[in-house]
């Protein structure tokens, strides 16, 4: 980093409101009228320059924030990403749209079996093989019922997290924790930058860490319906009766190709209803429960990250009070 | 997660915290500033002292109560959810390929029947895995508790320090509750689904090609399974393919038929779920005249010898019901309600072919009208007789009495797969029953417990706080003099 850079945001921000800050602490020293004010100025100006690094300090304390984060949860055993505070929005989008398109591609899946069931129950002829897609439906949609739910629990994780991931990313842009560590210096302004910089303090570690968790339990555990599938494929790749039928159809369109290549690996896996189940209940229950308990902890986690900052909050008050508070003498 | 880790992840988290609180109170407050940092002093050393104390309980308590360090496999519970389920929709799909597009009725209401077991078992799953994945979120925070209370207790008068109470003394009080809660549902849904669990994942459909009296009654036994149906020539009957079979009566009227049987393997295996065919030969020991008519069959009857045979005599059937005899003495064997005739009749009851009670279906009474409908349990109206009737220079009219009707026909084969899944409720019902006053307690215990403790707690949070200061105090002024003579013995 060249010494240029600590100009920009938001280190820059910092440096700025750090040198208005001491500067502000010469002026009042120089503009003391008799020596005991003068001598109250000093003593008030050792305070401002802890203030003043403290404030610029702060916007590197946020951009380190997330391998300190990734750090104590390595010490804890948890494995986690490291991401960094801008590209938590970003990251959460992404786990968000895997999941979502898990979650739609899932319920189309079973949809459209139940819908072709459908259409053909419409005939009494028909009537058996309309049995036979429900009943395939049914099998479908009840062993992913739970996967469903851990899903939906996720989404709803990833939402949250990318909203204040958003929260803070402004923040650390626009100089917000070097302001509110400067907003701890005037009485008037010291309850609400206590909050801010408790905030900061918390969640610029705790938020890349919970981030890095959700997205490394979105990883491992968010795409089962296509690990499932790739496994059901790769198995019926040689079933010849699959192949025969796919073959009649290799100038239709690809969506299409597709389609009944999904269908004949369903039939497939019926055929070889053992290893489908077996497979399937171990895929996918395993995926289901870590996704499950990753949402608890994410959301107990978060809610004393909250705690924290509130208790925080009253104590960086009374520090900044103690630190900053012109002395009488 | 690794508990060790957290364990001293948080011990050390607790004396980077305190360290660094106690330091800025000394350095900062004291030194720097000149404050009267005593009763703040006395509060953070008190705090401090607590928390180390409190982890030194909860240390060994982490590693030696098993309920807290073994939290049950939700995994597990839902992979076995998922593995009854899914046999529980392949006896769907089994049975739609089986039955015949007028008996679809019965599809629908066995799809109902399922679809209402797997969504309970799916709650009971869901709740277990759920309660399973809190107890392990919460033991992950369990050691962190101690930290928690002990930085309420440093600071107790103000809003955070109450929700940090809260925290604390509700991860300490609800994590063993909700560890033996787990425990409970896991062993709820692992009896539920051991009671539901079927014997293997493979299923077969077989084809039985039946010959011989009919409607008949085969009993087919399984390793696992005994399964029953009607057929009068051939039908599709569901199997556990994991399992033998063997065929271990065939009843046609109440009476025990001689039989034979064999499976004709598949021809081709590239539908597995096709079993082959069970071929099944069976018969009387002899040929019988069945008195019946086109509502069903009422009894049988046969002559098993001419005893005496005088000139010109002869014997012959007139039809189902009656026997011709001149100058003869016949030796019948009937199974009617009764014989007559109008020469010399000499009835003897025989066991001579046994009978058999009929049982029906092995599946919850709610649930037999899906399987068909199958004959009264015992005979009405029958006798087993040795009848000796003899005509000597005269004409002989014979007449058997037809008993109760033998009756019955199989929508749906109550058979493998098909009969698990209709008599598997009944011992999840039962064994829920036994437990749910449990479930109940256990729910009313944990809320009771951890709500009390907790609002006590922050209650108490001043008081306790006073306790902590005093202990502070002790701490402080023992160290002070202490740190007095070190401090005048130190260079700088």
């Amino acid at each position: 980093m060249g010494i240029t850079s600590l100009l920009n945001l938001p280190y820059g921000i910092g440096i700025a409101i750090a040198g208005i800050e001491l500067a502000w602490g010469l002026i009042k020293y120089y503009l003391a009228p008799t020596p005991g004010q003068r001598r109250e100025a000093v003593e008030e100006f050792y305070g401002v320059v802890i203030g003043a690094i403290l404030t610029a300090v702060v916007a590197y304390y946020m951009s380190i924030g997330p391998s300190i984060g990734a750090s104590i949860a390595g010490a804890m055993g948890v494995s986690v990403s490291q991401i960094q505070l801008s590209d938590i929005q970003k990251v959460m989008y992404g786990d968000f749209n895997a999941v979502m398109g898990q979650y739609i591609a899932g319920q189309v899946f079973g949809f459209a079996i139940s819908a072709a069931g459908a259409v053909l129950g419409a005939t009494q002829v028909l009537r058996p093989f309309s049995a036979l897609l429900g009943s395939l439906a049914g099998f479908y949609n009840a062993i992913m019922a739970p996967y469903y739910r851990a899903l939906i629990a996720t989404m709803m994780n990833t939402i949250a997290l990318a909203a204040l991931g958003q929260v803070m990313s402004t923040m650390y842009n626009y100089g917000i924790g070097s302001l509110s560590v400067a907003l701890l210096l005037p009485s008037r302004t010291r309850r609400i930058g206590a909050w801010l910089s408790s905030f900061i303090l918390v969640f610029s570690i705790l938020l890349p860490m919970v981030v890095g968790y959700q997205h490394v339990l979105v990883f491992n555990y968010g795409n089962e319906l296509t690990m499932w599938e790739n496994t059901l494929e790769q198995h019926c790749a040689n079933n010849p009766i699959a192949q025969t039928v796919l073959s009649w159809f290799v100038n239709a369109p690809t969506w299409l190709q597709g389609a009944l290549g999904l269908l004949a690996s369903a039939v497939c896996g019926i055929a070889s209803l053992p290893w489908l189940i077996s497979n399937t209940a171990t895929l996918v229950s395993v995926g289901t429960f870590n996704l499950l308990e990753g949402d608890i902890v994410i959301d107990i986690v978060m809610g004393i990250g909250f705690a924290i900052t509130a208790w925080l909050a009253d104590l960086i008050e009374a520090g900044a009070r103690a630190l900053f508070e012109v002395r009488h003498l | 997660m690794n508990y060790t880790s957290i364990l001293w992840g948080a011990v050390g988290t607790g004396v980077g915290i305190f360290a660094i609180y106690i330091a800025y109170l000394v350095i900062v407050k004291g030194r720097l500033r000149g404050m009267n940092i005593t009763r703040e002093l006395y509060s953070a050393v008190g705090a401090f002292t607590a928390f180390i104390i409190m982890m030194s309980i909860i240390t060994p308590l982490l590693s030696h109560l098993p309920s807290l360090v073994t939290p049950p496999s939700g995994g597990w519970v839902l992979e076995q959810y998922d593995i009854v389920t899914a046999v529980l929709s392949v006896v769907k799909f089994v049975t739609a390929l089986i039955l015949t597009p007028e008996e679809f009725t019965t599809y629908y209401s066995l799809s109902g029947v399922i679809n209402g077991i797997i969504g309970f078992i799916g709650g009971l799953a869901y709740l277990t895995a759920m309660t399973i994945a809190l107890y392990k979120a919460l033991l992950a925070l369990f050691p962190f508790a101690p930290l928690f209370i002990s930085l309420a207790l440093a600071r107790p008068n103000k809003p955070g320090s109450i929700v940090l109470m809260g925290i604390g003394l509700m991860a300490l009080v609800a994590t063993p509750l909700i560890g033996w809660l787990s425990s409970l549902f896991y062993k709820i849904t692992m009896g539920v689904v051991t009671a539901l669990s079927p014997p293997c994942l493979d299923i077969k459909i077989l084809g039985v090609a039946y010959y011989g009296p009919g409607p008949a009654l085969v009993t087919i036994s399984q390793a696992t399974r005994q399964g029953v149906f009607m057929t009068n020539g051939t039908r599709y009957i569901p199997i556990w393919g994991c399992e033998g079979l063997q065929v271990s009566q065939v009843a046609w009227d109440w009476l025990v038929l001689n039989y034979s049987y064999y499976i004709l393997p598949p021809g081709f295996s590239i539908i597995p779920l096709y079993g082959g065919i069970l071929m099944i030969n069976a018969q009387l020991p002899f040929p019988a005249v069945a008195i019946e008519n086109s509502t069903g069959v009422y009894g049988a009857w046969f002559p098993l010898r001419v005893l005496k045979y005088w000139r010109n005599g002869t014997g012959y059937p007139i039809n189902d019901t009656v026997f011709y005899i001149r100058n003869e003495s016949v030796l019948f064997w009937a199974w009617a309600d009764g014989v007559g005739g109008n020469c010399s009749l000499a009835v003897n009851e025989t066991s001579m072919v046994k009978t058999t009670l009929v049982s029906g279906p092995m599946v919850l009474p709610m649930f037999a009208p899906l399987t068909g409908s199958y004959p009264p349990s015992a005979p009405i109206g029958y006798r087993q007789m040795l009848i000796n009737a003899t005509a000597f220079n005269e004409s002989c009219i014979v007449v058997f009495e037809p008993g109760s009707r033998w009756s019955g026909y199989t929508v749906l084969p109550a058979t493998g797969p098909v009969e698990w899944a209709l008599a598997g409720p009944l011992n999840l019902v039962i064994g829920l029953n036994s437990q749910w006053n449990n479930v109940e307690t256990a729910f009313t215990t944990v809320g009771v417990l951890t709500a009390a403790i907790t609002l006590l707690g922050i209650l108490l949070l001043p008081y306790l706080a006073i306790g902590t200061a005093y202990l502070g105090a002790i701490i402080v002024e023992f160290i002070s003099p202490l740190w007095g003579v070190i401090s005048q013995l130190l260079p700088f």
